[in-house]
């Protein structure tokens, strides 16, 4: 565990995104931008290189494939392959969240303003 | 389901065949959900009217294909073939071949290279030089002094290059070589005469067309006058060459329509000096030292400028 952190961005913002619920890549890719305000708006080869190494070291695994019935018309009735966030993962991203939180506190003891309040 | 557009099933397609950039293992993992997801931002963006989202689409699908290409056949090399030997060599120049005709591909849609061929814009482009345009056309407004290029009014299969002296607007007369534009006299550094003769035309424009101005000049002089000058109409250009004395132009065959205006040159790449004896292509490489002109090859365009001195 101590290699893999801290997580890179894109990496911590796909485990967010599959903490709640199992999801497909472009359901992961939407819900970073938004996550992120749209400052992340990952391609396919940039999104599925990361699942790619996620899987590899254990962080997520395939959740089977199915039917999205929230997408639009056009492409509903398609099956994708579902992501979902494994043990490690969870851990992974509870450990990074702390990291973040402990920085936020820091930079508050210095006086940076920092949006939302304490 | 509903059916899906013609431009989807084809962009589909194109997406389909640029995933061969990447290592075949990345591609049949996750290709298929690669196109999906491809499809998937495409009707978001295109559902959107305007312009702007689907622009963006390229640009962002452009430099993902570009950029995670590279990083998965790079990634795919390390795991795939131990450090040192010449096959991981040989792998690695076959990878960066690969990424060298990614590039070649994706400039291709931006930029197009010309060879100047005629002696009209003499003093900023001769002869045999190899330039490359931007295509971006629209990227931003073309302005006063602006080098670009544009199909010949007269025969669109022609790509003309001019520098453009007039904006919509814009009042054009000439006296005695001397551009007055709305009413201010203009230094122009990048023009070259070759011959201290006043045509009564050609130097002092407009005027009584000679023989040789064809029906769309004569219909800029016949509409588009008002007190002995030539007033740009909405939606074209009026352009000159840099060779002043000897280039066939607006003053000639009228304006030129914004449409047609293809790109801004950028750069000459390469300059060569054409011989009569190296008619035949295999005459080039013997001569390629001693006739390409080095100081004009690299060389950037478009820094010159007229300046208005005065009525």
């Amino acid at each position: 565990m101590p290699t893999l952190l801290p997580l890179t961005p894109p990496v911590f913002h796909i485990l967010l995104s599959l903490a709640d619920e199992e999801r497909h890549g472009y359901a992961i890719m939407q819900d970073v931008a938004e996550q992120t305000s749209g400052g992340l708006r990952m391609g396919p080869g940039t999104l599925y290189g990361c699942l790619k190494r996620m899987l590899a070291a254990g962080l997520i695994a395939e959740a089977g494939e199915r039917p999205d019935p929230a997408l639009g018309p056009g492409s509903g009735e398609e099956r994708r392959r579902y992501y979902r966030i494994s043990p490690l993962g969870a851990r992974a991203v509870r450990a990074e969240t702390e990291r973040l939180a402990a920085a936020l506190e820091a930079a508050r003891a210095k006086r940076i303003p920092v949006r939302g309040g304490a | 389901m509903k059916r899906p557009s013609r431009a989807t099933v084809v962009l589909g397609r194109l997406y389909g065949a640029l995933l061969y950039a990447y290592p075949g293992e990345f591609r049949r993992q996750f290709g298929a959900e690669m196109r999906q997801m491809f499809r998937d931002r495409w009707l978001a963006a295109s559902a959107d009217t305007r312009r702007a989202p689907r622009l963006r689409f390229f640009v962002e699908m452009a430099r993902d294909w570009l950029v995670s290409s590279h990083r998965e056949r790079m990634a795919n090399m390390k795991t795939t073939i131990p450090a040192g030997g010449w096959r991981r060599a040989a792998r690695g120049l076959g990878m960066a071949t690969v990424t060298l005709l990614v590039c070649l591909f994706v400039s291709s849609a931006f930029l197009k290279a010309y060879v100047i061929q005629s002696a009209s814009m003499e003093g900023s482009l001769q002869i045999g030089d190899h330039i490359l345009v931007n295509k971006l056309g629209p990227s931003r407004e073309i302005r006063r002094d602006d080098l670009i290029n544009f199909r010949y009014p007269q025969d669109g299969r022609q790509i003309f290059v001019k520098r453009v002296i007039g904006l919509p607007g814009d009042r054009i007369r000439l006296v005695d070589k001397q551009v007055i534009r709305n009413g201010h006299r203009l230094s122009e550094p990048y023009v070259q005469h070759n011959t201290p003769t006043i045509d009564a035309y050609r130097d002092n424009f407009p005027g009584d067309p000679p023989s040789l101005v064809p029906a769309s000049g004569r219909d800029m002089l016949e509409h588009h006058m008002a007190n002995g000058e030539v007033i740009v109409p909405a939606g074209s250009l009026f352009v000159l060459g840099d060779n002043r004395d000897d280039s066939l132009d607006s003053r000639y065959w009228g304006f030129v329509p914004r449409e047609d205006v293809v790109g801004r040159p950028l750069l000459v790449y390469w300059s060569y000096d054409r011989q009569p004896d190296d008619t035949r292509l295999g005459e080039m490489p013997a001569h390629f030292f001693s006739r390409t002109r080095w100081n004009r090859t690299l060389h950037w365009l478009g820094s010159a400028h007229a300046v208005e001195v005065g009525r």
